[in-house]
């Protein structure tokens, strides 16, 4: 078998990764600070995506700006769902899982009604269509390209956010002991609601991008809440740096396995996962919790 | 005073409740219906297909009861959501039956509920008329009389791209996308089987099994294009999402360039008109099965029909396709036995005489002749192999074809002797229903 077989196959993968990990990496900020798995995550992706629908195709924008009203309307939306959540806040996570469920079906609804059952496509920008040769016969898409890099660019910044800014240190230090935070009267509350709005604005952010990648379907949230899943189990379910590691691992695993068993290679992810639960349960990417 | 409050309340609620069950049965009694169970998907990924589906059997529906309905009754539908699940589905059925239904139709659900379905209906002795193939290896593996297909038959498709992508266009290799289940899987057997009949060297080189809701083939599309040496065609199976997500792959790292995709939904619009409509349809590289050629004079009088119900239904500016044609002719087979049952006097609440008079059922239009088969219940209607051309500026850039390659009849289906070769091959015993009919 050839090395160049494995070259395109690796680059997308990387690529997928990267981009699931925008979703990812949301919800492993609002896990790791709150302690809560927000079920409505797939949904906010599929709505980032519809949204952009909206923008582009109804009403004739540009993409781009589509994507930054789906960043931003979401965000919003990250503010109204931490807002529903503060009810449940403090008691067992079933409460938090339940109250997200629940999130995830009205808004699945909501799509349905409002851009109905059938399937959306986004037309991406002339400019980022076709493709880049590479010797070897090797081709890469040129928007494969932007979405990398704007994933990379988005994963940098979320990471200087995180360590070299006061409202980064204020995340760390919830994340380390909410209730010292709060006896140093930083408003945690607020925190929260920050938090949350970053952790769908970026499940937005990522179904913009993905849009014309995809044909979107109101009722995919679940699939691809499901995709993210291992990424969050083998990065550390409450481990934010582990995500972007744990996306780029299971994207490049599962672009190995299509090579190798075809029939089974979207399995390989989730088999991935049960492997790891049973020797890492705490995580591939996170310290053992004593 | 208390009390007497108590009483005064409990009576006016007593005298309310007894008032209100006299208007529910004056309006059961007023609304007396032919009840039709209609099962279809509304909360899953398959539910793409309902705004043209549903369009299409409400016309049906619409056409019968205002000409007075039949046996003097109006058609009612009653909806049930299957929800993908073959279990969920007989439940459903189980539910319709006791609603009072006569007849379900199963509308553009997945194929992997046939098996279940059909078990069921046999022990229920309940017709099912559907849009989700089970002619083939299932079919064998698990037939039953009551159960009745008005779709594409996956090992009949199979031997239409066999002679032409195999045979006429000199592809040899193909690797299978699509999704892990019943119909779709018969496909991809029965392409290899059939294509070998043209070359002796044609093999599957890859199989990769998605799910109705997936949207990540960027893996798969990147590693066909990698794999030395390529496969000459993708059989690509499962509209929706599934056909959309592969064609924007494909687009987007050139793959048509090297390969095409075959399958059943090159000229459906229910599955095209989005990416037409965002210009990402790439014509002339999807090719394949259809039946129904919308664009065609042919069609034109059911397609001013169809605008019109869109129209009545507010359901925007669709275009029927084959799912719609499939969808219309379950519901106007159910029509046409009800009227035959009322007609020779049967029962048409009995589940036995209903299908009976399903099978009996004959006729013509646009597609051709059409018939149930004696031995497996499939419809037989004229086929078509099609090469996607853009249909312009007029037809809104749907996807149109030539017509050249026209099969009538059951000329494309596999026949009795094909079926019962394989049924003997895999020790599948009784899956011929001719045994049913009088």
């Amino acid at each position: 078998m050839k090395l160049t077989v494995f070259v395109l196959p690796i680059f997308t993968g990387l690529a997928t990764g990267l981009i699931r990990y925008l979703i990812a990496s949301g919800m492993s900020l609002v896990m790791s600070g709150m302690g809560t798995i927000n079920f409505a995550q797939g949904t906010f992706y599929i709505l980032g995506s519809l949204l952009t629908y909206s923008i582009t195709r109804t009403l004739g924008l540009p993409f781009f700006a589509g994507v930054l009203v789906a960043f931003l309307v979401m965000f919003l939306l990250g503010a109204m769902t931490e807002f529903a959540l503060r009810g449940v806040f403090g008691k067992d996570m079933t409460f938090s899982m339940l109250v997200t469920m629940g999130i995830s079906y009205i808004v699945c609804d909501f799509m349905v009604y409002a851009f109905g059952n059938g399937l959306k496509t986004v037309s991406m920008p002339s400019f980022l269509k076709g493709i880049v040769k590479l010797g070897g016969g090797i081709v890469l898409p040129i928007y494969y390209v932007f979405a990398i890099s704007i994933s990379i660019a988005i994963a940098l910044a979320f990471w200087i956010m995180f360590q070299k800014t006061k409202i980064g240190i204020y995340f760390r230090a919830i994340i380390s002991d909410r209730d010292m935070v709060e006896n140093l009267g930083i408003n945690v509350q607020s925190m929260y609601t920050l938090m949350f709005m970053i952790g769908v604005g970026l499940a937005g952010l990522a179904g913009a991008i993905s849009s014309p990648m995809m044909g979107v379907t109101p009722t995919a949230g679940l699939a691809a809440f499901n995709q993210i899943m291992p990424i969050l189990i083998i990065g550390g379910m409450q481990n934010i740096s582990g995500a972007l590691p744990a996306a780029l691992v299971i994207g490049v695993l599962e672009a190995i396995a299509a090579i190798f068993f075809p029939k089974f290679y979207n399995v390989v992810p989730y088999a991935f996962m049960i492997i790891c639960m049973v020797f890492r349960p705490y995580g591939l990417f996170a310290k053992k919790v004593k | 005073m208390k009390k007497r409050l108590m009483s005064t309340v409990m009576a006016m609620t007593m005298a309310a409740t007894s008032l209100l069950g006299d208007i529910s049965t004056m309006a059961a009694e007023e609304t007396d219906t032919i009840k039709v169970g209609y099962m279809c998907e509304q909360t899953t990924a398959l539910g793409f297909s309902n705004a043209w589906t549903d369009v299409a059997t409400a016309m049906w529906r619409d056409e019968i009861n205002e000409a007075g309905g039949i046996d003097g009754k109006q058609i009612e539908f009653i909806y049930y959501d299957a929800q993908n699940d073959p279990t969920l589905a007989t439940q459903r059925l189980s539910e319709m039956k006791a609603d009072g239904c006569v007849a379900a139709l199963e509308i553009a659900c997945a194929g992997k509920m046939a098996p279940a379905i059909a078990e069921w209906c046999a022990e229920n002795e309940f017709p099912v008329i559907h849009t989700c193939n089970t002619a083939t290896a299932f079919t064998i593996e698990t037939s039953s009389p009551y159960m009745f297909s008005c779709t594409v038959n996956a090992w009949g498709m199979a031997k239409i791209l066999a002679e032409n992508a195999i045979g006429k266009e000199g592809n040899v290799t193909f690797a299978y996308v699509g999704v892990d289940e019943a119909c779709c899987l018969d496909a991809e057997l029965f392409l290899e089987r059939e294509g070998k009949k043209y070359n002796e060297d044609c093999e599957e080189v890859a199989s990769y099994r998605v799910s109705w809701d997936d949207s990540q083939f960027s893996t798969i599309v990147s590693t066909l294009l990698s794999s030395d040496p390529q496969p000459d065609m993708i059989l690509q199976q499962g509209g929706g999402s599934n056909f959309i997500n592969i064609v924007q792959q494909a687009n987007l790292y050139d793959a048509f360039s090297v390969m095409d995709i075959y399958n059943d939904l090159a000229v459906d619009t229910v599955s095209c008109s989005d990416l037409a409509q965002a210009g990402e349809y790439p014509y002339g590289h999807i090719k394949g099965f259809s039946s129904f050629p919308w664009w065609d004079e042919s069609t034109r009088e059911f397609r001013d029909r169809f605008s019109a119900a869109c129209e009545k239904y507010d359901a925007g500016d669709l275009v029927p396709g084959d799912l719609t044609y499939y969808a219309y002719s379950c519901a106007y087979v159910l029509g046409e036995a009800l009227k035959a049952c009322v007609e020779d006097g049967a029962d048409y609440t009995d589940g036995n005489v209903l299908t009976q008079h399903i099978h009996d059922v004959r006729w013509s239009d646009m597609c051709g002749d059409h018939y149930f088969r004696d031995f497996d219940n499939q419809m037989v209607f004229d086929a078509y192999y099609v090469v996607s051309e853009d249909g312009g500026e007029k037809l809104d850039h749907l996807a149109i074809a030539s017509l050249d390659t026209k099969y009538v009849g059951d000329t494309w289906l596999p026949t009795y002797e094909e079926m019962d070769e394989y049924a003997q091959e895999i020790g599948a015993e009784g899956w011929d229903v001719s045994y049913f009919w009088d």
